[in-house]
């Protein structure tokens, strides 16, 4: 499957970093415009001749992308585009510009909004980010048609009487367009995966094959069956995620509109307004349930990734658990044990050359054997805490406050006994968090709170130390997160630097 | 003559505790049984004076020994119990003082080879008080250092916190600490002063305010 792949931190800094050396920014600048300009006359190819706004408005799509990509400061390459694109023969200056105003603040809005709407990772990643990409674009072509809309009536180029309807056709020829060219480019623009097979090179070749015959034959048809295009749509996001989706809508729609506006197929009809308005709706509905569909696929391959890499970390973690208790038994009690013995040889050689000195040696070993027992103790505590299971959570908080090296207060304790699973995963959270604190924060006190309120367990383990935690691969934290996740709960960890860490877990109890 | 049953599953902790007993002149163990049915029924049979039980034993390998305290603290209200555990853990002594500390003693296993402590807690049992091993107070009292409560404590103040905690009488802190009972008294009073707790004249419940105060559940 192709998801995209996008390497968070390494994106976001590429895209809030300003333009710092001039001859790049004027050289982004210009290409926008560039790409502007050809996707404002390609548009144009694809419309109805006469004053009608296009069908799908493919320069805002450009826009948004190259913001949202590159950086909001390069949005004067839209202005410039979309001067040079205005059609100034058939239209009055002050319109033209008013239009142009509309369309460079629909192309910031939805830039954006979208920003602020998905804060990680690609949009098309998940549902909720395509929910994301439909509502920031339906936001900015809102503001397009209205501010081009009411300049073409100011300018006398439309009557009011038509306003209702330039203003229809304009919002969903920009959304539509939109729709088409931003996941395009999101889609397309991370690095291509390699090592396709030849079975792969196969499929796709059917696929493409698939949804240009297709669309072509729908788009074409007398009778309406622009539907017949849905099963290669569906085929393409389930087998070849978002970047075949995005792809084969595309094709879709360049289909459909061509064959429209050449008063073909089903969509045509012998109103334009009309044949306008349908194929909108058509190549916006089709763009989102595919984009979704496609979401819902990466969606389920990452938690299936996720969940592979997680059961493997808890097999390894019990693995390296049994690792250190069977070294915790040999370099600790067996030792101790081996020691004691050859004591105890000892003192029966010397009880007999010395009875004075055979009781010391004797007392000696009685203390060494006294620190055997206490080892041992506190490694059956460390293997699973009896008091846990016999006492309940807030005794067995209490038994590790007493083990800590730095001093824990028990701000909250839960009062009554709850479900033995969470009871265990929290003490298990709680311990390995004070572990984590006892290990890196240098802190003087960790504040522990564990309370249980309407079926969830909260514990909230906060330290005074030096704080900068991250949950790198194989960290205690992040063991910490699987025992959470794992019962169906969540952690948060909040640790800036010098500002000590926190770490908040809620698990059902 | 204080008449002991053992509850102990372990056949080697069995023999231990038979053989140290043994060697005491005025306790004698009238019988020893392996699981909770069988201790049950020999102890309502017997009536002896103390139970001396390990704390898990069959059926759940648990905490029966705690349980069986609490339900002798209503079916035999003059049968003593020392409970034996292996756990170095607060939680467990107040467990088996939740109805009253009084007759009752929470003693280490290790203590098994420890005749003079085994023999204290049977007696201190039998008259009536209660016992927690000094190793768990210990642990208590150096795990509240930097307490606001006991830093105001003088180290003598906090030397005879602990042995209130343990269970001890004011006459043994006055033997223990070669000082005059007078002097414990007003040293006791000096410490409840200072941890703002409840003065009680009486022994059993002051260890149970002792061991609440320490193990923070008061805080």
């Amino acid at each position: 499957m192709s998801e995209v792949v996008y390497r968070e931190s390494a994106d976001r800094a590429w895209a809030q970093r300003l333009p710092h050396a001039p001859a790049r920014y004027a050289a982004g600048v210009l290409a926008l415009a560039g790409l502007y300009y050809a996707g404002a006359k390609t548009g144009y190819l694809l419309e109805f001749s006469g004053p009608v706004a296009a069908i799908v408005w493919l320069p805002v799509g450009v826009g948004i992308a190259f913001l949202y990509l590159g950086g909001i400061a390069y949005w004067p390459g839209v202005l410039i585009g979309d001067l040079l694109a205005n059609n100034y023969m058939v239209l009055p200056l002050g319109s033209a510009l008013g239009q142009t105003c509309g369309n460079v603040l629909e192309v910031l809005i939805s830039t954006m909004l979208l920003r602020r709407l998905v804060r990680h990772g690609s949009p098309l990643g998940s549902v909720r980010g395509v929910g994301a990409i439909a509502v920031s674009i339906a936001a900015g072509a809102a503001v397009s048609a209205t501010v081009g809309a009411t300049s073409l009536l100011s300018g006398g180029v439309i009557d009011f009487g038509a306003l209702p309807t330039v203003w229809r056709t304009w919002w969903l020829g920009d959304a539509s367009g939109a729709l088409l060219v931003v996941p395009l480019a999101l889609a397309w623009y991370a690095p291509l995966p390699k090592g396709w097979t030849r079975a792969r090179w196969l499929e796709a070749g059917a696929l493409l094959l698939g949804v240009v015959g297709l669309a072509d034959f729908a788009s074409r048809s007398t009778t309406p069956i622009a539907y017949v295009v849905f099963p290669v749509l569906i085929w393409a996001a389930l087998r070849f995620g978002q970047r075949g989706a995005t792809l084969a809508v595309a094709v879709t729609a360049i289909f459909t509109v061509w064959n429209v506006t050449h008063y073909v197929g089903p969509f045509h009809v012998n109103s334009i307004t009309r044949s306008v308005l349908t194929t909108q709706l058509f190549i916006a509905v089709a763009a989102l349930t595919t984009l979704s569909l496609a979401a819902a696929v990466t969606e389920r391959e990452r938690f299936a990734m996720r969940l592979g890499a997680s059961r493997l970390r808890l097999i390894s973690a019990s693995d390296n658990a049994r690792r250190r208790i069977e070294h915790d038994l040999h370099d600790g009690a067996q030792l101790r044990l081996t020691w004691l013995a050859q004591r105890l040889h000892d003192s029966a050689g010397t009880a007999h050359r010395e009875p004075d000195r055979a009781s010391e040696l004797l007392k000696e070993a009685e203390g060494e054997l006294q620190l055997a027992i206490d080892e041992l103790r506190e490694l059956a505590h460390g293997i699973h805490p009896a008091v846990l299971v016999d006492l309940g959570l807030a005794e067995a908080l209490k038994s590790l406050a007493l083990r800590s090296s730095i001093p824990v207060k028990l701000v909250e304790l839960p009062s009554s006994r709850l479900d033995s699973g969470a009871e265990t995963v929290g003490y298990y959270v709680v311990a390995e968090a004070i572990a984590n604190a006892q290990k890196y924060s240098g802190a003087s006190l960790i504040q522990v709170r564990a309370a249980a309120a309407r079926g969830m367990l909260r514990l909230e383990i906060a330290d005074d130390g030096v704080g900068g935690a991250v949950e790198h691969s194989g960290s205690g934290l992040e063991g910490l997160r699987d025992r959470a996740e794992a019962s169906g709960g969540i952690m948060e960890l909040v640790s800036p630097p010098g500002g000590g860490t926190r770490v908040e877990v809620a698990i059902p109890a | 003559m204080i008449r002991v049953v053992l509850g102990e599953d372990s056949f080697l902790a069995r023999e231990g505790i038979t053989r140290v007993l043994d060697s005491i002149d005025d306790i004698d163990l009238v019988a020893a049984c392996g699981d909770l049915d069988e201790l049950r029924s020999t102890v309502d049979e017997v009536k002896p004076d103390v139970v001396l039980t390990d704390i898990r034993m069959p059926p759940t390998n648990t905490d029966e020994g705690i349980r069986f305290a609490g339900e002798l603290r209503h079916s035999l209200p003059e049968v003593g119990v020392v409970v034996l555990s292996q756990h170095a853990e607060p939680g467990y002594a107040m467990s088996l003082f939740e109805d009253g500390s009084s007759q009752r003693a929470y003693l280490l296993k290790e203590r098994i080879k420890d005749k003079d402590e085994l023999e204290r807690a049977l007696r201190e049992v039998a008259d009536g008080r209660s016992l927690v091993d000094p190793r768990i107070v210990d642990k208590l009292v150096s795990a509240r250092l930097g307490d606001p409560g006991i830093e105001k404590l003088t180290p003598r103040e906090r030397e005879i916190l602990a042995l209130i905690a343990e269970g001890r009488s004011n006459a043994s802190i006055a033997e223990l600490l070669e000082i005059t009972k007078r002097a414990v008294e007003r040293h006791i009073n000096g410490i409840f002063l200072k941890l703002e707790l409840p003065e009680d004249g009486d022994v059993n419940r002051r260890v149970k305010a002792t061991l609440v105060y320490l193990t923070g559940d008061g805080a």
